[in-house]
């Protein structure tokens, strides 16, 4: 078999089942501990780019008004807590409607993904360090 | 490997099967070492890797039959793109898996990415791939057509680069793959073949690769390597 002679840092020895450690306890929670970091380093810029993407792409919902008779068409969504209508027209194009449709998909996908960061996150802090924060 | 990992990673190769584009691809790094259980056939061989990446070779120049936007293939899957470091190499992340294009440096090299318009993407070109790129294999895995680089190529290629990595995790495991790989090679009876694509590589890469293994004392397969 090759590879059992790797000489002081080079410990991380392998099996048919994956990795054991080396034989250095310390080298190899400190090879654990760098990985949880740089995936914890990962997790949070990636977290970061989620956050971006959401506030490029608008969110509520598209709302149908009849004013004597009349259909005119807004986009309500909330802003600081408070309900606010922006006007989109008497009719919607199809165009609109479309990336309209994409974007509330993506949105929730994005926030979906936002929350299993957030746990693998707390997960990873808490391998790291216990309770203590990062 | 996560299940979520592996079922995602196959669904972005099937997309890219769909759009036409697989064909022109060599799947690198990790997921390499996955597919081979498909070369070697042997119960022996371990397929465990631990990886969020999937490194997609692009042979330059390449030739796509269509314009194909990439991201928007993978957009629903909520992968989205991403521009590291000054140089704005793309990525396309996801929190299970990250998509990277590689394609072979030449010449003096630079640091700016490759661009590849055809596809909206953009590359970063790295030594040492057109070694990959002139030893490949294809092999059918997940109903897919895959094209990889023959599992001696993918070993030397990892005994050439293992030193040059400044990460110490990517370092070791550089190491542990080609070594895996190399052992998969001699019970699979091709250790002719691993000599023929070492013979036909550069000297000063032949000599670099030894003098690599010195480091990490595997004599056994430095004699191997040798052996006429």
């Amino acid at each position: 078999m090759f590879g059992n002679r790797f000489d002081n840092r080079y410990q991380t020895m392998y099996t048919k089942n994956g990795y054991l450690f080396g034989n250095d306890a310390e080298d190899g929670m400190g090879l654990i501990k760098g990985v949880l970091r740089e995936e914890l380093g990962n997790s949070l810029r990636l977290k970061d780019s989620y956050y971006k993407e959401l506030k490029k792409r608008p969110g509520g919902s598209i709302v149908e008004k009849r004013i004597r008779g009349h259909k005119y068409y807004y986009l309500a969504f909330r802003d600081c807590g408070k309900v606010r209508f922006v006007y989109k027209g008497k009719t919607l194009s199809k165009e609109f409607l479309v990336e309209f449709e994409k974007s509330r998909r993506l949105r929730k996908r994005y926030k979906e993904l936002v929350r299993q960061l957030n746990a693998r996150i707390k997960y990873i802090r808490k391998a790291l360090h216990g309770k203590e924060n990062v | 490997m996560e299940k979520k990992t592996f079922n995602l990673s196959i669904e972005v190769l099937k997309r890219f099967e769909r759009a036409g584009v697989l064909k022109h691809f060599i799947i690198i790094g990790s997921w390499s070492i996955y597919f081979y259980k498909h070369y070697f056939n042997a119960k022996s061989y371990s397929t465990f890797i631990r990886t969020m990446d999937i490194d997609f070779l692009i042979p330059i120049p390449s030739k796509f039959p269509d314009n194909v936007r990439i991201f928007d293939l993978l957009e629903d899957l909520g992968f989205i793109e991403e521009y590291k470091g000054s140089e704005g190499y793309m990525k396309i992340s996801h929190p299970d898996l990250t998509v990277e294009f590689l394609v072979p440096e030449r010449g003096r090299g630079h640091d700016e990415p490759y661009l590849i318009p055809q596809l909206s993407i953009n590359a970063i070109p790295l030594r040492y791939l057109d070694f990959l790129v002139e030893n490949t294999i294809s092999i059918s895995a997940e109903g897919l057509r895959i094209k990889l680089p023959h599992p001696a190529a993918y070993a030397l290629h990892k005994f050439i680069i293992f030193k040059r990595r400044r990460n110490a995790d990517k370092h070791d495991r550089d190491i542990e793959g080609a070594l895996r790989v190399f052992q998969a090679l001699m019970d699979h009876g091709d250790a002719a073949e691993v000599r023929r694509i070492f013979g036909k590589m550069h000297k000063k890469w032949q000599k670099t690769i030894i003098d690599n293994l010195r480091t990490i004392k595997e004599e056994d397969v430095i004699s191997i390597l040798e052996a006429r």
